[in-house]
């Protein structure tokens, strides 16, 4: 039945629409959906679930945030999407068949689905809209099937208020489509006895009234929310001072479907349906098309992409990788310089890529949403208080004020790391409850209780004997001073150092940088890194004497022979025109002393 | 026959409840309960104190004794929950006496008898309400906090204000004239940044930026006659620690004290209040209104010298006919001498004794590890410290009950980040009791409970503050500056 002649185009685009979607999300957007597990914590109880049942939408919000835990998986809750937006789409053509009998038209019921899409490329636009729409959208064509229109009137304005609590702003929508129920007489329905006029009056003041007062009444009563948020509700965005437009305008686009498809429920008829079918698939395919270039924002994905591989510490991954430096974003550059630093190539190739002191740390100037990332680089460097200080601030900058599972985690593993059990404890018991950090969290909540164990444990070992012993003062204008710190707690520290000696040729602190060369042989370099060799060879022509152990430090003849080549060609001119020292010793040290230190 | 059934399974659980624990072997030693509640004084206006036990039992039955009341209560987990009706009856019947709590717990088919607990329940009530703000215990960022009230008879807490109503908005120091909120004020920052006045039912916001002050007010303290509030105006920084588990140091910038006059919308403030020279901060009216106190330090080159800022306790006279404030400054405990810092003074309200923080250096004691509640005399001027209210964690924010027998004060000992409420009995020659943790209806509460009390202040009725208005009143933008023309008198 759904292949016949007149359901084809819907099912043609149900299928299309529902795999081309779970594909752009899995294969295209895939952080965009660990992102969404990462910023919520749900968990699993009766108490949560009540929690959700005391305010309006709550419903929604946490069935929204139980599909959104499986987005852990990046296919799965591809899938999910996918199927949130079919639904959609569904509930939409329920409504849609009141009013217009024609099949060929249920396929505009796509166009409010697939921009709802579009909205989820945006992380603020929680899963919850689309659950809270569903529910409105369900009862209403529920109640929209019974022939006896002054009965479903009736149930349709007692259970407004139920359809508020349960799905929050989208209750909206339910009484917009009463009203259009009441005004237009479906096409082609002859069994339905429409209301009579009186009815219809009265239901019409009866829906207008209870649209605009039950949010009211119910603020007045009991709820702590903004006059907006009463209306609203939490489900659609997470920022609480904003309107989300597009969810009105799609919403608008709903009431819009169900005009047009009365209009023109009886003037497409299925056997001359050819040209409108095609019409509709170019339209939808257009729509689709403009809405993913125009929405997508795959800068973003990049960023979350790079996050999370710090976040695994998946080192060699961020290098093979091989993204373009310059299109690389604030996160993914500092994920690089920090992958490169784990594995031994930051100072060689630092000024290859033309890095600069802000690539080597993420910072965050306490306005919005703080980025996990801040806390990664720091967990993954050993500046263990650093690294619980910026987990806190992004549990606490969460802009809906819900748990991020990803900062919790990172909070209870730098309690761990101090030996604040009592505190890890606490967030731990929060991550049990949950599904995915469970296994993890019971784990270490028995760990903490056995100190030996725990300290045998290779990565609490590693993570606490990295961590800096003596006491000193966050300052992100100069974390260098962590980094030494780091190093006398830790010589092995390999990434610290880089990180260290790295900062000093960008700040061309060539007093420190020779200093610390004293811990080079340390760190067993297979070859001597190119930057230390050029800056060592710059240095050799400004010291009067250097230091045994700097001396000992191989540099190539060849480095020798480019830093004659540079300087010659720095005297004849190039000082000022360093286009023409670019292209010959652009990735070079001395390059970047004489032409990027002060950019 | 249904009926027959459910009448012998009624009179069974009756007689399991009548029954005396049979056979229970005694271990002799007090069972570890959390929170702890043994040896401490409580008054009879509280809620119960439900506790755990941390002994593995798959029964536990409880018997509580009183001097005209008993009752038990058994629980089929390790956790007490008591009746709440009983309870406080048996607390009202049990004034100026001790309540005694018997343990029995049964594990693997044995029961033990656990040593019998001991509480005292004074005769002097507590206020009914405590107010306080919930905030997480993090850093510089916030979306989610709020003030809140909790009725100390029971475990009902309502919500006063929070980050739904004021999305953005920072709310705090809040503080009621005379554990009185008729009169009271709270401040707001960031999104809405004003303190919002409450004289009775009429809500005023008040704009206390201007270019004499470097910042808002806060640390407010009403002067008796409700005519005046005593400020600070604070430039505060915090500082984090690289290693260790002190999280972080607030630091004073700068700072001075500052006197809010409500009739006459006027800030005003004296030489000696705010020395160039000098950092003061959290004033304290003494309940008769004639002196003001606060601390004071030798201003020093910030934040590099954070900490050898130790302040002083001082006083200085206070006219309420005139608003004047007089110059001569008496130092009552001098930093100079002690090698400490004082913060926090609050004074009981028959006006005898000082409760107070005594930290290394700074005025933040929340942030210093090390800090502990003291008390001084004003009779006697001597000081000594509370040394039952005190741990080897933070003890910082206090309040009396407008009686003066009790205290309320945070503390971070439970876990050394999340500060949490105490309330101690102070008897009338200024000595603390054995404290205990403001009581919550589930023991198990503050094992997930990811929020720091904060600011605990006793109240003798319900704030009573719609939030309605007081949403429209905090979102006002047009607020009429202050006068300032006796600022610098």
């Amino acid at each position: 039945m759904i292949f016949d002649r007149e359901h084809r185009t819907f099912s043609a685009v149900f299928v299309l629409f529902g795999f081309f979607t779970a594909l752009f999300w899995s294969v295209f957007f895939d952080y965009h959906l660990v992102e969404r597990e990462q910023t919520q914590l749900f968990l699993w109880g009766t108490s949560y679930l009540k929690q959700h049942f005391l305010y309006q939408g709550g419903f929604s919000v946490y069935w929204g945030e139980f599909l959104t835990q499986f987005f852990r998986a990046p296919w799965f809750g591809a899938i999910l999407i996918a199927a949130l937006l079919l639904s959609l789409a569904l509930s939409i053509r329920n409504v849609l068949r009141y009013f217009s009998q024609n099949p060929l038209l249920d396929v505009l019921s796509f166009f409010p689905a697939i921009a709802y899409g579009f909205v989820f490329y945006n992380s603020f636009y929680p899963v919850a809209g689309v659950v809270a729409l569903i529910i409105a959208l369900q009862i209403v064509s529920f109640f929209l099937r019974f022939d006896n229109r002054t009965m479903s009137l009736y149930w349709g304005v007692a259970l407004l208020p139920v359809v508020y609590w349960l799905a929050g702003g989208a209750y909206l929508l339910y009484g917009c489509v009463w009203i259009l129920a009441l005004l237009i007489r479906p096409a082609g329905k002859t069994s339905v006895r429409h209301p009579s006029l009186l009815v219809r009056l009265f239901g019409l003041l009866g829906l207008a009234l209870l649209m605009v007062a039950v949010p009211l009444i119910f603020r007045q009563m009991f709820l702590f929310d903004t006059a907006m948020q009463s209306y609203l509700s939490e489900a659609f965005y997470k920022l609480r001072f904003v309107f989300p437009m597009p969810v009105l305008w799609i919403s608008i686009g709903i009431v819009v479907a169900i005009l047009v498809a009365r209009l023109f429920a009886s003037a497409i008829i299925p056997r001359k349906s050819g040209f409108y079918e095609v019409s509709m698939l170019v339209l939808l395919t257009a729509f689709m098309a403009v809405g993913v270039i125009g929405n997508a924002n795959f800068s973003v994905e990049r960023e979350l992409r790079f996050s999370n591989w710090v976040h695994q510490q998946k080192w060699v991954k961020i290098i093979e990788s091989e993204p373009d430096w310059n299109e690389l974003g604030p996160q993914g550059r500092v994920a690089l310089a920090l992958a490169l630093a784990h594995e031994g190539q930051l100072i060689s190739r630092a000024f290859e890529l033309h890095m600069k002191k802000e690539d080597l740390f993420l910072k965050y100037d306490l306005k919005g949403v703080a980025p996990f990332l801040v806390s990664d680089v720091f967990y993954a460097l050993g500046m263990n208080n650093f690294a619980q200080m910026m987990a806190l601030e992004s549990i606490e900058s969460a802009p809906d004020g819900k748990w991020p599972a990803r900062a919790m985690k990172r909070a209870a593993q730098t309690y761990v790391v101090n030996g604040q059990y009592a505190v890890a404890e606490k967030y731990l018991l929060k991550l049990e409850k949950t599904l995915f950090y469970r296994k993890w969290a019971s784990e270490t909540l028995e760990l903490i209780q056995n100190e030996t164990a725990l300290l045998s444990h290779p990565d609490w070992a590693k993570q606490r004997a990295s961590a800096p012993k003596a006491d000193f003062l966050y300052n992100d204008a100069a974390l260098h001073i962590a980094l030494v710190h780091l190093l006398q707690a830790n010589i092995d520290n390999r990434a610290a150092y880089e990180y260290l000696m790295a900062h000093f040729l960008f700040t061309l602190d060539f007093d420190a940088f020779l200093a610390h060369l004293e811990f080079y042989n340390h760190y067993h370099y297979s070859e001597t890194p190119k930057a230390v060799q050029e800056a060592i060879a710059y240095v050799e022509t400004i010291a009067e004497e250097l230091p045994a152990y700097v001396k000992a430090i191989p540099v190539e003849d060849e480095v020798r022979q480019d830093l004659k080549r540079y300087a010659n060609r720095y005297m004849q001119g190039g000082s000022k025109n360093p286009k023409t020292l670019k292209a010959d010793f652009g990735d070079t040290f001395w390059y970047y002393l004489h032409f990027e230190a002060n950019e | 026959m249904n009926k027959f059934l459910i009448l012998i399974g009624f009179a069974m659980i009756l007689g399991a409840c009548s029954r005396t624990v049979p056979n229970a072997s005694d271990l002799g030693a007090f069972p570890s309960t959390f929170p702890e509640i043994n040896e401490t004084t409580i008054p009879y206006n509280i809620a119960p104190l439900n506790f755990r036990i941390d002994t593995l039992c798959s029964k536990m039955v409880v018997e509580v004794r009183g001097k005209d009341f008993q009752f038990r209560q058994m629980s089929r987990s390790n956790k007490m929950q008591f009746n709440t009706r009983k309870w406080s009856k048996l607390l009202e019947k049990s004034k100026g006496d001790s309540i005694y709590i018997q343990v029995f717990t049964k594990f693997e088919g044995r029961w033990s008898k656990h040593r019998t607990m001991g509480l005292f329940v004074a005769p002097e009530p507590i206020d009914d309400y405590l107010v306080y703000r919930l905030v997480m215990p993090g850093y510089q960022t916030w979306n989610n906090m709020g003030i809140y009230q909790r009725r100390l008879s029971t475990f009902e807490q309502t919500t006063i204000m929070n980050s739904r109503m004021l999305p953005g908005t920072c709310m705090n120091c809040h503080s009621m004239a005379q554990n009185n909120p008729e009169n009271m004020v709270i401040h707001l920052r960031e999104n809405n940044a004003g303190t919002i006045l409450k004289q009775g039912d009429k809500l005023k916001k008040i704009n206390t930026n201007s270019d004499k002050t470097f910042g808002p007010v806060a640390f407010p303290s009403w002067h008796p006659s409700q005519r005046f509030i005593a400020f600070s105006v604070n430039k505060v920084r915090q500082v984090f620690s690289g290693s260790g588990q002190v999280r972080a140091h607030a630091i004073d910038l700068n700072s001075d004290v500052v006197i809010y006059d409500v009739i006459r919308n006027e800030l005003f403030s004296s030489d000696v209040l705010k020395a160039p020279g000098a950092f003061e901060t959290f004033p304290c009216f003494s309940p008769d209104g004639k002196r003001l106190f606060f601390v004071s330090a030798p201003a020093v080159e910030m934040p590099q010298e954070a900490q050898q800022v130790k302040y002083s306790l001082c006083a200085v006279p206070f006219d309420v006919q005139t608003g004047r404030v007089g110059f001569e400054v008496d130092t009552l405990i001098s930093a100079l001498r002690t090698g400490k810092s004082v913060s926090i003074p609050k004074i009981s309200p028959d006006g005898r004794f000082l409760m107070y923080t005594r930290s290394d250096y700074g005025s933040f004691p929340a942030y210093n590890p090390e800090t502990d509640l003291y008390m001084y005399d004003l009779q006697r001027h001597r000081t000594y410290p509370l040394s039952a209210l005190n741990s080897t964690d933070v003890e910082s924010y206090h309040s009396w009950s407008s009686n003066g027998r009790w205290v309320v004060f945070s503390s971070r000992r439970m876990d050394g980040l999340f500060m949490n409420c105490y309330i101690a009995y102070i008897d009338k020659n200024g000595q603390a009791r054995k404290p205990f943790l403001l009581p919550q209806e589930d023991p198990d509460f503050h094992k997930k409970f990811l929020y720091s009390f904060n600011i605990p202040e006793l109240s003798i009725q319900k704030v009573d503050i719609d939030r309605f208005d007081f949403e429209n009143v905090a979102k006002q933008t047009t607020n009429p500056g202050l006068r300032l023309e006796h600022y610098s008198h």
